[in-house]
């Protein structure tokens, strides 16, 4: 998130799209609910009529697949009726930037393709660069070629007439949302829109939050209170798995990883820091040699040193995509002997499970950590397999739960809170700190004295205590970073040991280690800020500075020096995140987002530190599929797509189909509030089988009277994958799609359901397709089509 | 009948509907709490996902939902049935061996090692909340305790310290004037009336909804409290057993009377024929 829970009550406006908080942060609803007490009003931009939809002020029905254009039409109305925060957008955005001449889009394709690559030629998707090597601009926003004309020509197709016959939303209904939610581009106005996996589970899901991050930006929405783009993530610390990098294509802080093509640190830090010529840019990730070299040291410790390029040639290089979509690809041809799944059940959680089920025959062995025995640690008798012919030996390890061990959990909003152990483990049950910590050291007594490269594992600076797993408290402390060696920086003495206060003064030059630059701060030589529950709130905004830490450096806010005017007073002064004192020259409120002065004075930063131009990019050249976002149909579609020749992704290797059949209906996949992801935990309390016993899927009355299904009845619902049984719940919250002037219908499908535990049922990834993303490569779990037919499969 | 004692400082739910999601932690807390069995159950039992089929021995909080469409517009709503834990309740008044109290701090509390099984209180109770133990061989009846063991620590029932946004706890007055303010403030959002603040004389479980209450399922409860109705017949019981009593033993004397003096004169007349022994 860019805002945080608490801070939700200051919004006029929230909208919920591709996401169900009523259902899925039921608690956390609350800060929702609280919003709409101070007069707030709710938009639910949803498939279905959920428990969200109906809490909210207006409903928005949303083909599956669609949101890009539904938000193009936003922004489209936008900019049409002159809605933008205007300042904001000349001084923050890169809207009067100015891009290359031969920058062009036709007929759904952006200039630089390469039909056989799949791929774009980036090159002319580039600013005009001056002399002094900085991007031209043209702040009065007229030129051509400047960023905000390209926008609004890139838009101008989406009509609400167009965009309603692609999302099927009634056009009453779209134009309440446009008119509500683009109202806030007054400065005194802010809206913030909240989603979840319904916005990223596409194959055009990052060009989903791209355009969320574009209607904010011309609004003046990020880096104020009660704005933002406010991810809900769906585990208790799946935000701290992301911070410390457990995806492939990082390391930990969001650090690269390295590609083989970075032959040593050098290279390495060449390729990914970025650079800029204007003084005026922070450029914060230029920092990267600081945050690289001080994981480098956290990792191999004394070893690693300058001399030897502080160990990077330990670190593993990747060549390609290792996503979970490709993983799962490589099991079935056989390309691993072992898997380890930690807290995951991809036979359940995975697309295409069918075809995932036939992967894990091949394995020669697999680990499964876990606090129940998943549907994935016994797919060796799951039902139809005959466990004679699967070679696979299978090592369950009991897992404990989170109030059975010690550590911190990071919540959406950025918020690290430290958790204590409050009973034992039951049985053999250990944390997973434990079992890695196992892992590492058995590990160090194999390769200590044979093995190929041995020196990464056997260098390994381990040092976490002698106790039965390691000591948490130096784990954090590690994260946190310390000192090297005794050193001196802008004339203050820090001592060999003591704990770095703040990643502005993390080093390059080996001198500090730390296990992740953007914990820096969290536990200094004060103690473990994350443990802090300090109620008192000087801000008045809800803020609670002493409760806990977050990340980055406790900003509550980022991006908030957006927040403010040129002279630093607040575009709302009576919502202020920060604001700039004259008398003290000093920020009040949040920790500002760099402590430059405001705009207008001497020794100031452009407010989006993060990207080298210091300006909210509305134009961002860095993903695969685009600069701007541009509708594609899901990989199945019922139509043909509306905008554009291009039917589905073009920088994905296949192209999408349309079923025309009638046949098939739309099909997405959604959760319940009494089952959690993957249901090992949830279908195993009797109390909570007591609420949602058994599989459903959700259909319409339409639906189910011209299949002649009564509710409740057990339906067959299949789709090119697999087929599987499941019980009516035929309800007027589906409601069919009026799309390309035809009624499509469709069904709604909770995916918390496998074949083991107390309550079983079939699994709705049986149905799903192993396609992902173009950028990040997370499967198109929540558009796709499937058939539905009265009568199950095994009554 | 004793006037009423003053029930504004009564620990009392304020349950707005409008904030409810149905998201069930009031139920599975409360499962929790009371340690209750899980009820077997299959699919869904009413509108939305709603289980289990009704409050019962082990059920002793329920979200009932409402998932329907009206003049096209979706209706999806909660709403949490419980003992009302009433001002002046009737189950306390019907059971004939006392087992139920409303007790100082507000919760309406049963004593199973009282109760007899005699099921007077479903009879009478006008939520229809006391539930029997259809499943043991000694039944007797069960329903929500108000967590009273809980209130007289201090601490909250544990359906309403679960509930993320809809239920708030505290003195009955304090309820109510939240309640006003809340239908003061935002008139669009709310039917305008308290339910529990006047039905069945008062209780100590307020509701507020947008949805109208009878369409949720809330029963129209008249507001005398239930007592007073019984109380016109119960308190003539005493008068009457002793009028009707006595005037069937009257009336029974009399008729007898005839039995009797037929029965003296058959005696004297067995002495008077007796051989006399000289």
């Amino acid at each position: 998130m860019t805002n945080h829970w608490i801070d939700f009550q200051h919004a006029d406006v929230i909208m919920c799209i591709g996401c169900n908080p009523a259902e899925n942060h039921p608690i956390s609803f609350r800060w929702v609910e609280k919003a709409k007490d101070n007069g707030a009003r709710l938009i639910s931009v949803d498939p279905r009529y959920t428990r969200t939809s109906s809490k909210s002020d207006t409903y928005a029905q949303l083909r599956p697949g669609t949101d890009i254009a539904f938000i193009g039409g936003l922004i489209n109305y936008i900019l049409q009726n002159d809605l933008i925060h205007r300042e904001y957008v000349i001084n923050y955005t890169n809207g009067s930037f100015l891009i290359n001449k031969d920058f062009a889009f036709n007929d759904g394709l952006f200039s630089g393709y390469n039909q056989e690559k799949y791929s774009y030629d980036k090159g002319t998707w580039a600013y005009q660069l001056g002399k002094d090597g900085n991007p031209l601009r043209d702040k009065s926003l007229k030129n051509p070629h400047c960023v905000y004309q390209l926008l609004k020509n890139h838009y101008a197709r989406y009509t609400p007439e167009k965009v309603c016959e692609i999302t099927g939303t009634p056009v009453q209904d779209y134009m309440e949302v446009a008119r509500t939610f683009c109202s806030t581009g007054s400065p005194d106005k802010a809206a913030t829109i909240l989603y979840a996996m319904g916005t990223t589970q596409h194959t055009v899901g990052t060009q989903n939050v791209r355009s969320y991050a574009i209607l904010q930006l011309l609004l003046g929405n990020i880096g104020i209170a009660g704005g933002g783009i406010n991810a809900l993530r769906g585990e208790s610390n799946v935000q701290g798995s992301t911070d410390y990098a457990i995806l492939f294509h990082i390391l930990p802080g969001y650090l690269n990883a390295p590609t083989f093509d970075n032959t040593d640190l050098a290279a390495y830090l060449e390729k990914w820091t970025p650079k800029s010529n204007d003084p005026q840019s922070a450029n914060w990730w230029s920092n990267t040699p600081k945050y690289m070299t001080s994981l480098l040291k956290a990792f191999w410790g004394d070893v690693a040193t300058a001399e030897n390029d502080y160990c990077y040639d330990y670190l593993p290089k990747r060549s390609g995509n290792y996503s979970f979509l490709k993983v799962m690809e490589r099991l079935q041809t056989g390309g691993f002997e072992g898997l380890v799944c930690m807290g995951t059940n991809p036979l359940v959680g995975g697309p295409d499970v069918g075809s995932i089920a036939l992967g894990l025959n091949n394995l020669k062995w697999l680990v499964a950590a876990d606090l129940w025995e998943t549907e994935t640690s016994v797919f060796w008798k799951r039902p139809g397999a005959d466990p004679k012919s699967i070679p696979t030996e299978v090592f369950l390890l009991p897992a404990a739960a989170s109030v059975e061990k010690e550590g911190s959990i990071s919540n959406s909003g950025r918020w690290a809170q430290w958790r204590y152990k409050a009973v034992e483990p039951p049985g053999d049950a250990e944390s997973d700190a434990f079992i890695v910590d196992q892992w590492v050291k058995r590990l160090k007594k194999l390769y200590a004295d044979s093995g190929v490269f041995p020196e990464p594992i056997v260098d390994l600076a381990w040092n976490y205590g002698a106790g039965h797993e390691p000591d948490i408290d130096l784990v954090a402390r590690e994260c946190n970073g310390r000192f090297t060696r005794d050193i001196v920086i802008d004339g203050k003495e820090f001592k060999k040991g003591q704990q770095v206060p703040s990643f502005a003064l993390l080093q390059a030059d080996g001198s500090t280690a730390s296990g992740n630059w953007l914990y820096c701060s969290s536990y200094t030589e004060a103690g473990n800020m994350m443990q802090r529950r300090g109620k008192e709130d000087h801000t008045g905004m809800g803020m609670f500075p002493g409760w806990a830490w977050c990340w980055p450096l406790n900003r509550r806010i980022v991006y908030n020096r957006a927040s403010v005017d040129l002279t630093g007073k607040p575009w709302n002064p009576k919502k202020p995140v920060i604001s700039w004192n004259q008398a003290t020259n000093k920020w009040e409120g949040d920790v500002p987002d760099g402590g430059w002065p405001p705009m207008g004075l001497a020794g100031t930063r452009y407010p989006f530190i993060m990207v080298a131009e210091g300006h909210g990019r509305l134009f961002a050249a860095g993903l695969a599929d685009g600069p701007f976002p541009e509708h594609y149909e899901p990989m199945e579609s019922p139509m043909v797509n509306l905008m554009s020749s291009r039917q589905s992704n073009p920088a994905l290797d296949r192209t999408g189909i349309i079923d025309k059949s009638g046949v098939f209906y739309i099909a997405t996949t959604c959760r319940v509030s009494e089952h959690w992801q993957a249901g090992a935990m949830t279908r195993n309390l009797p109390w909570l089988v007591e609420l949602v016993p058994d599989m459903f899927v959700e259909m319409s009355e339409e639906l189910a009277k011209k299949k002649n299904i009564a509710n409740g009845d057990f339906v067959t619902i299949s789709s090119k994958r697999g087929s599987i049984q499941a019980r009516a719940l035929v309800t007027s919250r589906i409601k069919p799609f009026l799309i390309g002037g035809k009624m499509i219908e469709q069904v709604a499908i909770p995916w918390h359901f496998g074949f083991n535990g107390l309550a079983t049922g079939d699994s709705a990834n049986a149905l799903t397709e192993a396609v992902g993303d173009a950028n990040t490569h997370i499967p198109e779990y929540k558009a796709f089509m499937c058939n539905i037919k009265k009568g199950g499969t095994k009554v | 009948m004793t006037p009423p004692r003053d029930f504004s400082r009564d620990a009392t739910f304020l349950i707005d509907l409008t904030k409810c999601t149905g998201c069930r932690s009031c139920q599975v807390a409360c499962k929790q709490w009371n340690q209750l069995e899980a009820e077997k159950t299959e699919f869904f039992s009413g509108e939305g996902y709603q289980n289990p089929p009704a409050m019962s021995e082990y059920t002793f909080t329920r979200i009932k939902f409402l998932d329907y469409s009206k003049n096209g517009q979706n209706e999806f709503a909660f709403y949490k049935e419980m003992c009302m834990h009433c001002n002046d309740p009737a189950c306390a008044s019907v059971c004939p061996v006392g087992a139920f109290r409303k007790t100082a701090e507000g919760p309406v509390i049963y004593q199973q090692e009282l109760c007899i099984g005699c099921r007077f209180c479903m009879i009478a109770c006008p939520f229809g909340i006391p539930k029997y133990e259809w499943s043991k061989a000694l039944p007797l009846v069960r329903k929500c305790t108000g967590c009273y063991s809980r209130v007289k620590e201090g601490l909250a029932p544990a359906c309403a310290t679960a509930c993320p946004t809809a239920i708030t706890y505290g003195p009955r007055d304090e309820m109510l004037k939240e309640a006003e303010q809340r239908l003061a403030r935002f008139p669009d959002r709310y039917i305008s009336k308290i339910y529990g603040k006047d039905e069945a004389g008062g209780t100590s479980v307020l509701y507020l909804s947008r949805v109208p209450f009878d369409e949720l399922g809330f029963k129209q409860v008249t507001q005398r409290p239930l007592p007073e109705y019984t109380w016109q017949a119960l308190r003539l019981v005493p008068g009457i057993f002793v009028t009707v009593g006595s005037g069937l033993a009257a009336i029974s004397w009399i008729n007898h009377r005839k039995d009797r003096l037929r029965k003296e004169q058959e005696e004297q007349k067995a002495q008077t024929n007796k051989p006399r022994e000289d």
